[in-house]
């Protein structure tokens, strides 16, 4: 069973105003799916309407692994009154994960991306890179099967890059789902298993790397060059 | 294309036709806070009451002084001016796109900040002469002050303002927050120092003395005060002091609407309740954890607590002051339903404000956390209610 399923016929956030038209996929287990797309073509609102935060949506969205889901934010999004360790506690107490598990796994993400010194400081008061770390650990502490993760690249150093990108290839490794929005092409290239090409909110290609040039006639293209290809004729940003 | 616009409407402007559409837009900004405060809080229920009762009471003050003035030496007043003066800041009308448009356009800014200023010093004078206008049938018909001496006092606090904005506006430069507090209290204590010296000559009939000591004061203080603005760097305090006005405005709106925008909360990098996040529950559950986050939460955000507080302390001053005990017991049954409906307000703009937490919010857990925490703080409130509301009317009634 897939871990995500997808079938929007329309979606937007007013009645009759929809933003994204006919877009329908899946993500299997162990699959990296990159969401590429320029600026404006309905990556954001395909995620929120995976979601559920729109208020206008035709079609169904099914989570297979029982919605144990972690979401990733574009721009981190933390409680400005929650230090680090309580937005982990938060998270370990409404999932009703094991003290014991939880606070050795927490020790061992903290130490990774080497927050454990600031764990007891409010994250709103970090710096944009260990924001976004500490999102990262307070998705995953619980052990999703499914991540889905907005723009993860934006103001990370390159050691926090890296340390991105194993990770999310462990969780990979472990089976679990992913389904991230990017621009940073060349690193989509290297890191996904597929990709879904958004344009004016619609799906304009799909497929692994190999599939989509095919579908863009540029066999040598890299993903860059489908990008501009398939982006080109389209008209101003939305 | 939005910033092309701004900078070609910004080049065509004067100095001061860009500070008087700041200054509008100001203006128009607080029509909209002080109109949201008053939607939501039921202008019957606190504002009307409120402006009958302090006009009846303003007017009673002329008719015959009230007997708890009696006693107060005419010093405290004094003091109570002094920290008046204090209240002023510098505003220059600056905003965060002035950095990259009118960074180069010195001219353009400098005039900026001198209206910003002037208009700054004219407010500040303003609720100085007001705080007079208020206190006046005391300062006249009990203390029989003269109108030569009150101008002269009333000079002094104004000149005093002029310096104390300048005051706080450097005060503002320190980045460490201890030092920002120590060098505020040790100047607070200095600046009374002279103010005593003021009040002597006053008392002992320098009033001559004290207008030059007033001259001197609001010349030098409106020199210096000029001199920093012409400073590239005074941009960026403005900028801060500017977005830090709004927020307060905004602080004040949420306080008593919190369905409205949340305000950034706080400066500090670690807690200052529960450091190192120690746990308030020491079993930890769903429903505990759901609590805990909004007892954290709750505490830890000034608007919130300020909030609270003050809803509970607005009413049990009406308790205390209004006669009439129909009132009264109307205000006691519906304080519970109104602090409850507050707090469960609160309670949905914390959870549906966070991806985090709105996962779980059709989570029975977290139904039963919310039932169980909003009337523990109803019931804490009431309380509250009561104590204050009890040793409040036994202290009135000891000193009728």
């Amino acid at each position: 069973m897939s871990l995500l399923n997808i079938e929007i016929k329309s979606a937007g956030y007013e009645k009759g105003d929809s933003i994204i038209t006919d877009i329908a996929f899946r993500i299997e287990q162990g699959e990296l799916v990159g969401l590429i797309g320029p600026n404006g073509a309905g990556k954001s609102t395909t995620i929120k309407a995976v979601l559920g935060l729109l208020e206008h949506m035709d079609g169904s969205v099914a989570f297979g692994s029982g919605g144990n889901y972690a979401y990733i934010p574009e721009r981190p999004l933390f409680y400005d009154e929650l230090t680090l360790w309580e937005h982990l506690d938060f998270v370990a107490a409404v999932e009703e994960l094991n003290e014991e598990e939880y606070r050795k796994k927490a020790d061992v993400l903290l130490d990774t991306y080497k927050l454990a010194h600031h764990a007891h400081e409010f994250p709103s008061k970090y710096s944009k890179g260990m924001q976004q770390k500490a999102m990262l650990i307070l998705a995953m502490i619980t052990d999703p099967y499914l991540y889905i993760i907005d723009e993860p690249f934006m103001g990370l150093d390159p050691d926090a890059m890296k340390l991105f990108l194993d990770s999310i290839e462990k969780e990979r490794k472990r089976g679990a789902g992913i389904l991230m929005s990017t621009h940073v092409l060349d690193t989509a290239e290297k890191i996904c298993n597929r990709f879904i090409m958004i344009s004016n909110g619609r799906i304009v290609a799909k497929g692994t790397l190999e599939e989509i040039r095919l579908q863009c006639r540029l066999p040598e293209g890299s993903l860059y060059d489908c990008y501009h290809f398939l982006a080109e004729g389209d008209g101003d940003e939305r | 294309m939005i910033a092309t616009i701004f900078l070609r409407k910004v080049m065509g402007m004067k100095g001061s036709s860009l500070f008087r559409s700041r200054l509008i837009r100001g203006w128009k900004f607080q029509y909209g806070v002080w109109k949201t405060v008053l939607d939501w809080t039921v202008m019957l229920y606190i504002a009307i009451p409120a402006v009958v009762i302090s006009t009846m009471i303003y007017r009673s003050w002329w008719q015959e002084t009230p007997s708890w003035i009696m006693d107060l030496p005419l010093f405290l007043l004094f003091f109570a001016f002094y920290v008046i003066a204090w209240s002023g800041n510098i505003h220059m009308y600056l905003e965060e796109a002035d950095k990259v448009f009118l960074v180069t356009k010195n001219n353009l800014l400098l005039k900026l900040k001198t209206y910003g200023y002037s208009y700054s010093l004219f407010s500040q004078s303003l609720a100085v002469g007001s705080a007079f206008l208020i206190l006046l049938p005391f300062l006249l018909n009990h203390y029989h002050l003269e109108f030569i001496g009150l101008f002269a006092l009333l000079g002094y606090f104004i000149s005093l303002s002029a310096c104390l904005m300048l005051v706080k506006y450097y005060l503002r430069t320190y980045e460490s927050r201890m030092k920002k507090i120590g060098m505020g209290f040790l100047l607070f204590v200095i600046f009374s120092w002279f103010s005593q010296l003021v009040y002597f000559l006053f008392e002992t009939g320098h009033l001559l003395l004290v207008y030059l000591v007033s001259c001197v004061i609001l010349a030098a203080s409106v020199y210096f005060s000029m001199k920093a603005l012409q400073k590239a760097s005074s941009l960026d305090i403005g900028i801060d002091m500017e977005q830090e006005r709004k927020t307060s405005m905004i602080k004040l709106v949420f306080a008593a609407a919190p369905e409205i925008e949340k305000p950034v909360v706080t400066r500090r990098k670690k807690p200052l309740l529960f450091r190192k996040s120690k746990r308030i529950f020491k079993y930890r559950t769903p429903v505990t954890g759901i609590s805990e986050l909004f007892i954290k939460v709750f505490i830890r955000n000034s608007s919130y607590i300020s909030g609270y507080a003050a809803l509970t302390n607005v009413t049990t001053a009406a308790i205390i002051v209004i006669p009439s005990l129909w009132i009264r017991a109307f205000l006691l049954v519906c304080f519970p339903i109104m602090i409850n409906s507050w707090i469960s307000i609160v309670w949905d703009k914390i959870f549906n404000s966070n991806p985090m937490t709105k996962k779980h919010i059709e989570s029975s857990h977290y139904f039963t956390a919310k039932k169980r925490l909003t009337t523990i703080m109803t019931i804490i409130a009431v309380t509250l209610l009561f104590i204050f509301g009890t040793v409040g009317s036994v202290l009135l009634t000891h000193f009728q």
